[in-house]
């Protein structure tokens, strides 16, 4: 078989097994101390270097250290969202039930990194900027993009009925994804007290690669941390969606045996 | 040899520094431990509720 139709079959098979709430379930059971692992090592070795090896900043001093924090929430910030849309999509239009589990468990991840990347921005602006907040384009829209994670969460507990709850939860992300462009140009498009594209910029990172290193290795470790959090949320949400099912009700018997 | 309290104050962005990373930090602590009593709530309900039909179906059996 040639290496395309390979990966191709390796993917199809991997979303039919993922698709199922039960292989799901098992696979996840493998994936998540993985990501744990990972997101723990991760984010010790990026905090070792930022706060331990890398130089203080020649203008900010100290203070800039909030980056290693800041920045990866943020981006989580968007990537979080960027997933649920993408999620809430495959669900619709795939009618594939585990995308609805992975929108609406990665909601409250995304707004838990949206408020980190609000208030760590506040801290920092404080003494660079002088004020802890302005109403400039990128700190009101990502202000609203916090909005918008309590409603996607909001309609989905807002109806009784799950499948009515995550058409409407589906729907509202798919629409609300806009935001994301909006937050990301937003430097660009309006004068901002915020500074523009440091990592991802023109020309390559504007930042040695003593403070780019773990700047980058806390990034990987906050996605790590995100995937880690998901699948337990997930694997959550799964057994309370099929409880009446046969498999979980075996599980739950296994664990009493063993337990007691 | 490296001076702590000198790390510690973080050229006089003490508050600002370690405010921020604690908070990143529970937050996520926070989120797994909450994951993980979860999970063990969700189970143990289901298995009263497990036990407790069999219970029912039992005593069904004895009358």
């Amino acid at each position: 078989m040639n290496p395309v139709s390979a990966t191709w079959n390796f993917l199809y098979k991997t979303y039919h097994r993922l698709a199922s709430p039960r292989e799901f379930y098992t696979i996840a059971q493998y994936t998540t101390p993985v990501f744990g692992v990972l997101a723990f090592v991760l984010l010790l070795c990026g905090a070792y270097l930022g706060l331990f090896k890398a130089p203080a900043d020649y203008q900010q001093g100290d203070s800039f250290r909030i980056i290693y924090v800041h920045v990866p929430a943020a981006w989580l910030s968007l990537m979080v969202y960027v997933t649920i849309a993408t999620a809430a999509a495959i669900g619709l239009i795939w009618r594939m039930k585990m995308a609805f589990v992975v929108a609406i468990c990665s909601a409250p991840l995304g707004a838990t990194f949206t408020a980190l990347a609000l208030i760590t921005g506040s801290i920092w602006g404080k003494p660079i900027w002088g004020t802890w907040w302005t109403w400039d384009a990128r700190l009101t829209s990502e202000l609203i993009l916090l909005f918008l994670y309590f409603g996607v969460i909001a309609t989905y507990y807002a109806f009784e009925e799950r499948k009515t709850a995550e058409k409407a939860m589906a729907m509202l992300a798919v629409v609300g994804v806009v935001i994301v462009p909006i937050i990301h140009y937003s430097v660009e498009w309006w004068s901002s007290l915020h500074q523009g594209a440091t990592v991802f910029a023109e020309g390559g990172p504007r930042m040695p690669a003593d403070m780019l290193t773990p700047l980058i290795l806390m990034i990987f470790g906050f996605m790590f941390f995100y995937g880690y959090a998901l699948f337990i949320a997930a694997q959550n949400m799964v057994l309370n969606n099929e409880r009446k099912s046969k498999w979980v009700r075996e599980l739950v018997t296994v664990n009493i045996n063993t337990t007691h | 040899m490296m001076n702590w309290g000198e790390f510690f104050n973080m050229g006089g962005y003490a508050f600002h520094v370690w405010t921020s990373w604690g908070l990143s930090l529970a937050s996520m602590i926070t989120i797994v431990i909450l994951g993980r009593r979860k999970n063990a709530k969700i189970k143990a309900q289901l298995a009263n509720q497990i036990r407790r039909e069999a219970k029912i179906n039992s005593d069904n059996q004895e009358q």
